[in-house]
């Protein structure tokens, strides 16, 4: 099936409107358990997504119906299909939108994207890895994707982008005569970013050492806590996603544009900007998942919102015009060294089993695998054990962050964030 | 009904029959494993609408599993022209020589593994539905959710959103070798109502789940849950915080699902033993519960979303007891991991689909029922908490740590649900702790399938668990 049918097919079809993406995606996929292959493997998958959109009789609201096909179906096939989702639309409307027209022009480099070589750098990365008797690498696995993706719309988006994407999953294992302990990473990116990667795995086998001493964590009760890895992007995601034009639209999200979002601050205040290029992130693109196109804009200075973000039908319900759906941010307004932000007592946090902001809520949980119990006179002692809870909605009243910042994949946060009151469930 | 089995694996058969014996000509194994899997999922929610022919597990395409010299490479795809077979062919051995001249120039050393059995076999299983996804009455299915929503907006006053989100898909896949010829079809259905309130500027959000091995004629349960889910909700609002500590806990047959999932389901996946990442394959034949506690997995000791006839490497569905009386049995393990472990696998070989890797994965985990009513159970508490609703667990099989956290707890105090509700809650500890302080268990248990499951932070799967009730003691923050 070709896109040319499609369009051809959507546009004698009658519906209001229509979109199309075209996604072929050419993976090379490699899997290692220490330095030996457990299994490589190769994919070449087109997908094609049609969402059909129909108008009301009455003119005062729109449905929308999605299929997904394989490139091998039938012209008849897409015909009938077509036929479904226009009826299949009609039976789900919400109020009326429009979607985007293409906006500004703009040029697309037809990137040449060898995945043998960025699978070659991934390999070669790997087997250089300074290793010893106490921390190894006990498996990984290597995934490089050349992604090419067209977007079509009945308002004239018609965009062609291709782009790399890559993940590697890592388990670190530090080991002593009584016992032997693991962590897990993945790592997002474009293409291979060796020196970003060897430093962050460095610090993991650090950790490891670390880990191998850890004493239960004590029970805290209320105390500061210090995020001072990838986790921390959890935190941000709240504030993120609380200025999604869906979340506020649902009034998920209290948000107001030229309101603070929190009273009687004591920390520092957030600025977070969306970002069309952030280098090393696996999510740099010229235009969205809807074709819209993406552009450096300030959606909160100082913890006032100054724009929102989001998809066409929930942007069109909140009256903005120019949004997008964020691929990279960053996030600024430290005021803070990291000396300042780790002075104790304070528990800083490394690793998590598995760290969650639930952004609707703002409750976050997690259960400890290695932190830092910063004492106030200096001394620093391995914990493991226990849990950290409590919300961010009360907590990001007096929150922390260091001028320093770090790069997590598409987001580039304070390297350190020190929230104060977090409950701590100790392990002991 | 017979779930009908797909007509383009039908048709596509031969062609990869053909390509799987040429390649046989030059490899010490072959299989291919094609999909044809489609679905329906409608969202209902109050301000935004959909409905698509995606679920988790829709997919088409075929994925070829070759082993030359001890190596097993795969090719997955879905743009072939099944009519030019040379063409296909080509392709295939095109992408896999040019790996082989990576994993030459990069001197990388192969993790050495025997060869799969591929002794003659045939099956063709078709599982009963009522109705397929394909052919769901849309008009009365959306009116039907679409009348739920607007119901429960009505019944809660500081409700701001109730979603009705119903999915149902026709799973088709066969599994071909030059001896086997292995073909299913069955439908499985899940459906979720949710409940979000907001009561000055508080967002909470409940939900409750039903599913099983049926077509969409499933949602017509979905009505019952209303109530249950916008009262739900609406006592959130009100929980506090719970004071951390250690508790006697009785779990709902949903938490206890997640600890089954959590603790001996990821803790005895094979695979991780093959890689050194779990403790279970030092404790095989000891004890790691209490004598109350016995658990299977297997998509043969449940029917629910994932009760399969074979699993995606061509071998049939299990019955695994894992846990018996409390002393660890067997872990459960897919086919190479199988051969690499010197066991034999127990139908746990899944994919993500077609374009995935195979790992060892879950299907159903589940423990046993005990001999005890939930209301002797609570009366058996002192001080503790009756936990409620999953959101998510993570596992640590290398250390046997555990997180699970849970939607709600309610007080019990000599004996008695005192009305107070804490949220949400962490549950975190060792899971032998957890399990060998398990006390009781409830007559009844019930199976979860709305879920799914990942391997670290990847590799989606379709997974069910579940259980009795049970009490035991845990770390609450």
């Amino acid at each position: 099936m070709k896109t040319d049918t499609l369009i051809k097919l959507l546009k004698e079809s009658g519906a209001f409107a229509w979109r199309i993406t075209d996604t072929v995606t050419k993976g090379w996929e490699f899997y290692f358990i220490r330095h030996m292959l457990d299994q490589n493997r190769s994919k070449d998958i087109e997908n094609i997504q049609i969402t059909v959109f129909v108008l009301s009789e009455d003119g005062k609201s729109v449905g929308s119906a999605t299929a997904e096909m394989g490139p091998d179906e039938s012209e008849e096939y897409a015909r009938l299909t077509i036929k479904d989702l226009i009826f299949q639309a009609g039976l789900v409307t919400d109020a009326y939108y429009e979607l985007k027209g293409p906006g500004a022009e703009f040029a697309i480099e037809d990137e040449d994207i060898d995945i043998n070589r960025i699978s070659s750098d991934f390999i070669d990365m790997m087997k250089n890895i300074h290793e010893d008797d106490v921390t190894f690498m006990n498996s990984y696995e290597i995934f490089v994707s050349s992604i090419k993706r067209r977007i079509v719309t009945s308002t004239g988006i018609d965009v062609t982008e291709k782009y790399p994407v890559s993940l590697l999953e890592t388990v670190v294992n530090a080991k002593d005569p009584s016992h032997e302990i693991e962590f897990y990473k993945l790592y997002d990116s474009g293409t291979c970013v060796k020196k970003d990667i060897g430093d962050d795995l460095s610090k993991t086998f650090a950790c490891g050492r670390d880990r191998l001493d850890a004493e239960k964590t004590p029970s805290l009760d209320k105390a500061d806590v210090v995020f001072s890895s990838e986790d921390a992007v959890r935190l941000y995601e709240f504030f993120k996603d609380g200025l999604d034009c869906a979340f506020i639209y649902m009034k998920y999200s209290p948000f107001e544009k030229g309101k603070e979002i929190a009273d009687e601050v004591k920390g520092d205040r957030i600025t977070l900007k969306a970002l069309k290029n952030l280098p090393g992130s696996s999510q740099n693109r010229m235009t969205d998942d809807e074709g819209s196109p993406i552009y450096d804009e300030v959606l909160m200075k100082d913890n006032v919102p100054a724009a929102f973000h989001g998809g066409t039908k929930f942007s069109y319900y909140m009256g903005e015009k120019n949004t997008f759906i964020p691929g990279n941010y960053e996030v600024s307004g430290g005021t803070h060294s990291k000396e300042e932000l780790l002075a104790g007592p304070v528990l800083e946090c490394i690793f998590f089993s598995d760290f969650q902001v639930d952004t609707m809520s703002g409750d976050i949980f997690g259960e400890i695998r290695l932190a830092y119990l910063h004492e106030a006179d200096g001394t620093v002692r391995p914990v493991t054990g226990g849990s950290v809870s409590g919300n961010l909605r009360e907590l990001m009243k007096d929150m922390r962050m260091s001028t320093e910042r770090s790069r997590y994949d598409n987001a580039l946060i304070p390297s350190y964030t020190r929230l104060a009151g977090v409950t701590v469930t100790g392990a002991e | 009904m017979k779930t009908p089995f797909s007509d383009y694996l039908t048709s596509i058969a031969p062609s990869v029959k053909k390509i799987v014996n040429d390649l046989k000509s030059d490899h010490d194994y072959v299989s291919a494993l094609c999909t044809d899997s489609k679905g329906l999922m409608v969202r209902i929610g109050h301000r935004s609408r959909t409905i698509s022919n995606k679920t988790m597990t829709t997919e088409r395409g075929v994925v070829f599993r070759v082993c030359r010299n001890k190596r097993y490479s795969e090719v997955a795809l879905n743009t072939a022209d099944w009519n030019d077979t040379d063409g296909v062919l080509a392709f295939v051995r095109a992408e896999l020589a040019a790996q082989e001249k990576l994993l030459q120039e990069t001197g990388t050393a192969i993790y050495e593994t025997g060869v799969l059995d591929d002794e003659p076999f045939e099956f063709f299983g078709q599982k009963e539905t009522g109705t397929l996804p394909e052919d769901a009455d849309l008009e009365k299915l959306t009116a039907k959710l679409i009348s739920l929503s607007d119901k429960g907006m009505e019944m809660g006053e500081d409700m701001i959103e109730c979603i009705a989100r119903v999915q149902s898909t026709h799973i088709s896949k066969m599994f071909l070798t030059p001896a086997r010829d292995l073909r299913q079809s069955y439908v499985y259905s899940e459906g979720i109502l949710a409940a979000v309130v907001n009561k000055d500027g508080k967002v909470r959000e409940d939900y409750k789940s039903i599913s099983g091995i049926k077509g969409p004629e499933l949602f017509e349960e979905m009505e019952g849950l209303l109530e249950d889910v916008v009262n739900g909700a609406e006592e959130l609002l009100d929980a506090g915080p719970i004071k951390p500590g250690e508790y006697e806990i009785i779990t709902s047959p949903e938490v206890t699902g997640l600890i089954a999932h959590e603790a001996f389901g990821h803790g005895v996946e094979m695979d991780m033993f093959v890689k050194g990442r779990a403790l279970g394959a030092e404790y095989i034949g000891k004890r790691v519960a209490s004598d109350n506690v016995t658990m299977h997995e297997g998509a043969l000791c449940a029917e629910d979303v994932t009760s399969y006839f074979f699993d995606d490497e061509g071998v049939m569905a299990g019955d695994v007891t894992e846990i018996e009386n409390g002393i660890l049995r067997s872990g459960i393990c897919d086919a190479l991991a199988a051969l690499r472990l010197g066991t034999s696998p127990t139908g746990n070989g899944k994919r993500e689909n077609f374009a995935h890797k195979a790992y060892t994965r879950m299907t159903n985990t589940m423990f046993d029922s005990g001999q005890y009513s939930v209301e002797e159970m609570i009366a058996s508490v002192e001080y503790g908490y009756l936990l409620e609703g999953m959101q998510s667990g993570m596992e640590d099989p290398k250390h046997w740590g555990i997180q699970c956290i849970i939607q709600k707890g309610r007080e019990i105090k000599d004996g008695k649900l005192t009305g107070k509700v804490v949220a949400p809650v962490i549950m975190t500890g060792y899971v032998p702790d957890l399990l060998g302080n398990i006390s009781m268990c409830s007559k009844d248990r019930e199976v979860f399938g709305s879920g799914g499951c990942g391997k670290g932070h990847k590799e989606w799967v379709k997974v069910a668990d579940g259980g009795p009730y049970l009490k035991t003691i845990g770390r609450l923050g």
